[in-house]
């Protein structure tokens, strides 16, 4: 099988979405240009249909045909995929949210002319929060990629900061990290923390929302710029930034020049309108395999598992934990499975330790309903995954002994609530 | 408790002569070779064995020592003692037992072994199988001279039928049985229960239900109440499930 050499970045919001490529052996990223103008990377989140047989339009693209032919457009797909009632479109015609996400979402993968679908070794999608929906509705949207892009994963705007913070040069991020991300939704500060004392170390974000900040207003940008310096002022007071980011629609006017005279005092300062989708792709060339930024840190947001789960088993005589699924790892990621035998008891016992304050919880699953057998002979599989953040889904499946003891063919699900 | 697999499990079995039976992992052919210890033979000690646990099961060392043992003419004592040693399978304690049971199995008769592969046949629920077994166990033994072996033989057949639900084979079998070994009160009763199942005397069955199928009768009649009928289905056949569970427990062979 040929080694596919394409990773990409999609950073995928309600009003305009960005795509980022690299290729495996290239060290830079390059986010797909949606203009001339040299910062014009977002292509708006929008869907028109022609009536009738017509097809479908996205994009810039959208916008012109719907200006043509006196058409709506469709917006926030996103939202409306999570909502989940089906879309009209200029006719009777009816579609389904998710379906119309996926062909926005082929739209964008197919932008970049460089850009192969059949080169693509991962693809990371990054919006701003990862809600419960999201990677059910994403799987759906990207199900024609599953079968042929071998790794795959949702991440938030926060960990694609991660990300790109952590792929540049130590000096930019050995002593802290900031990012100012300002749009008319929002003023966010981010402050990257990273606890090396562990091994993988743990990184994590301190978020801040400043409601003041909102909405911003050009004809009062020296108040905002009071005020942007003051919050900057208070947050570098606290200690070293090694680099400052900015992003978001409000930074790309010039109405901050105190704020950024300050800023370039005291440490380097990038702004830029791509960050979340160059992050999302260097996250996706980390989960190809080509970099080992995902085992030497760990990032820990709210849809991160924050305990270990393992397996009380018996091997040669010793009992020992069999680990199924480690801390870090996003609730919507765990899958995990193991075949053991069954002893008399006809228990399984699940050791979930919290690695907030290490306090250890045994979960026990009776497997009653599987018919007595002797001791090992019976081969049960057991397979984990999480259904929501909070829970923990564990199937165990009667695979019998082979031809000695037939399998009852049955299948029991728990869910037991974890940290 | 759970216990890790040794090796892997194959995708296709590896047959056992003459026992009928496919293995497909460690766990299967451990526990075959465990329940018929006494009527283990060296054929059990070929290389094609050995192929199979290293390709097919992962277990490539274990099947360098097994081979090692075949190949420098060990016994099946030698062959038995490696295979559980090395894999920590079982205790000190349960080898040496293993062993001892080798060393017996010499004073075994032709029907004693083919009864006890019926018996293993059963414990796996293959009872046409074991059914053929006893036939050939009682064709070996003279009913005059070894009847108690012979009720045995009989008894157990007719448990077999039992479980096949096939009442006037067992009863017949139960009743023979019975005569050739009038201290044998189990045949007595095994028949008794035989007799009043073919002619479908059933007591009460809410009298005699106990346990579990108790527990599943009241959810049922719960259920029947409140007239939910779907619930009411699947409770039902949770009954009956257990009831043929407790039946079949309730026919034990010696």
């Amino acid at each position: 099988m040929t080694e596919r050499t394409t990773a990409i970045g999609i950073d995928l919001r309600d009003d305009y979405s960005e795509i980022s490529y690299c290729i495996k052996e290239e060290s830079n990223v390059v986010t797909y240009k949606a203009g001339e103008e040299e910062e014009n990377f977002e292509i708006p989140t929008v869907a028109c249909k022609l009536p009738g047989d017509g097809e479908w339009f996205f994009g810039l693209e959208a916008i012109a045909t719907a200006d043509e032919y006196g058409l709506s457009l469709v917006t926030g797909l996103i939202n409306k995929a999570i909502i989940g009632k089906r879309i009209f479109a200029n006719d009777s015609e009816t579609i389904d949210p998710v379906r119309l996400l996926g062909m926005y979402i082929s739209y964008l993968m197919e932008l970049p002319k460089e850009v192969s679908k059949y080169d693509i070794a991962s693809i990371v999608v990054t919006v701003d929060k990862v809600a419960a929906e999201i990677p059910f509705i994403l799987d759906r949207a990207l199900e024609s990629y599953k079968k042929d892009v071998p790794y795959m994963r949702y991440v938030s705007h926060a960990e694609s900061f991660f990300y790109y913070a952590l792929s540049h040069p130590i000096e930019l991020w050995r002593d802290g990290v900031l990012l100012y991300d300002y749009t008319d939704e929002h003023f966010r500060m981010s402050r990257l923390l990273i606890d090396t004392s562990l091994k993988p170390a743990v990184v994590q974000t301190a978020e801040q929302l400043f409601e003041d900040m909102i909405p911003f207003s050009e004809d009062n940008s020296e108040v905002y710029d009071n005020m942007f310096r003051e919050i900057t002022e208070t947050e570098i007071m606290k200690g070293r930034v090694s680099a400052v980011y900015l992003t978001g629609s409000v930074f790309k006017g010039r109405w901050a020049e105190k704020t950024f005279r300050f800023l370039c005092s005291r440490s380097r300062v990038f702004a830029g309108q791509n960050l979340y989708t160059k992050g999302a792709c260097y996250a996706a060339a980390d989960l190809a395999g080509w970099t080992r930024l995902g085992s030497r840190y760990i990032f820990m947001d709210e849809t991160r598992l924050h305990a270990n789960i393992a397996l009380r088993a018996e091997s040669e005589g010793k009992e020992m934990l069999v680990d199924l699924v480690s801390a870090g790892v996003s609730w919507y990621d765990v899958n995990a499975s193991f075949e053991c035998m069954l002893g008399t008891d006809r228990k399984i016992d699940l050791v979930i330790k919290s690695c907030d304050d290490g306090e250890e919880r045994n979960v026990v699953i009776r497997c009653d309903w599987i018919p007595e057998r002797p001791e090992r002979t019976t081969r049960v599989y057991i397979s984990l995954y999480c259904p929501n953040e909070g829970q923990l889904s564990i199937r165990v499946t009667d695979m019998g002994f082979g031809e000695i003891f037939q399998s009852a063919g049955m299948t029991k699900e728990e869910l037991i609530e974890i940290f | 408790m759970v216990y890790l697999c040794i090796g892997r499990r194959s995708a296709t079995p590896y047959y056992i002569e003459g026992s009928g039976i496919g293995i497909y992992s460690f766990e299967e052919l451990a526990y075959y070779i465990r329940e018929n210890l006494l009527m283990l033979d060296t054929t059990i000690m070929d290389d094609r064995l050995c192929n199979f646990m290293d390709r097919e099961l992962g277990l490539t060392d274990l099947a360098d020592k097994l081979s090692h043992i075949i190949n420098s003419g060990g016994s099946l004592t030698d062959f038995v003692e490696a295979f559980f040693f090395y894999t920590h399978f079982a205790s000190v304690a349960e080898i040496e037992n293993m062993k001892r049971q080798l060393a017996s199995r010499g004073t075994l008769s032709k029907s004693e072994k083919y009864r006890m592969k019926g018996d293993f046949l059963i414990k796996g629920g293959k009872y046409t199988a074991a059914v053929n077994e006893y036939n050939m166990a009682y064709d070996c033994v003279d009913e005059e001279q070894r009847p108690k072996e012979a009720a045995r033989i009989l008894h157990n057949k007719g448990v077999a039928f039992a479980r096949m639900f096939y009442f006037s084979d067992a009863a017949e079998c139960f009743k023979r049985a019975y005569e050739l070994n009038p201290t044998s009160q189990s045949s007595k009763e095994q028949y008794d229960s035989a007799v009043q199942i073919m002619n479908g005397y059933i007591e009460g069955v809410q009298d005699n239900l106990e346990g579990a199928a108790y527990r599943k009768y009241y959810k049922y009649k719960k259920r029947r109440e409140n007239e939910d009928i779907a619930s009411c289905r699947e409770s039902l056949d949770e009954l009956i499930e257990e009831l043929e569970n407790s039946y079949r427990k309730s026919f034990s062979s010696f």
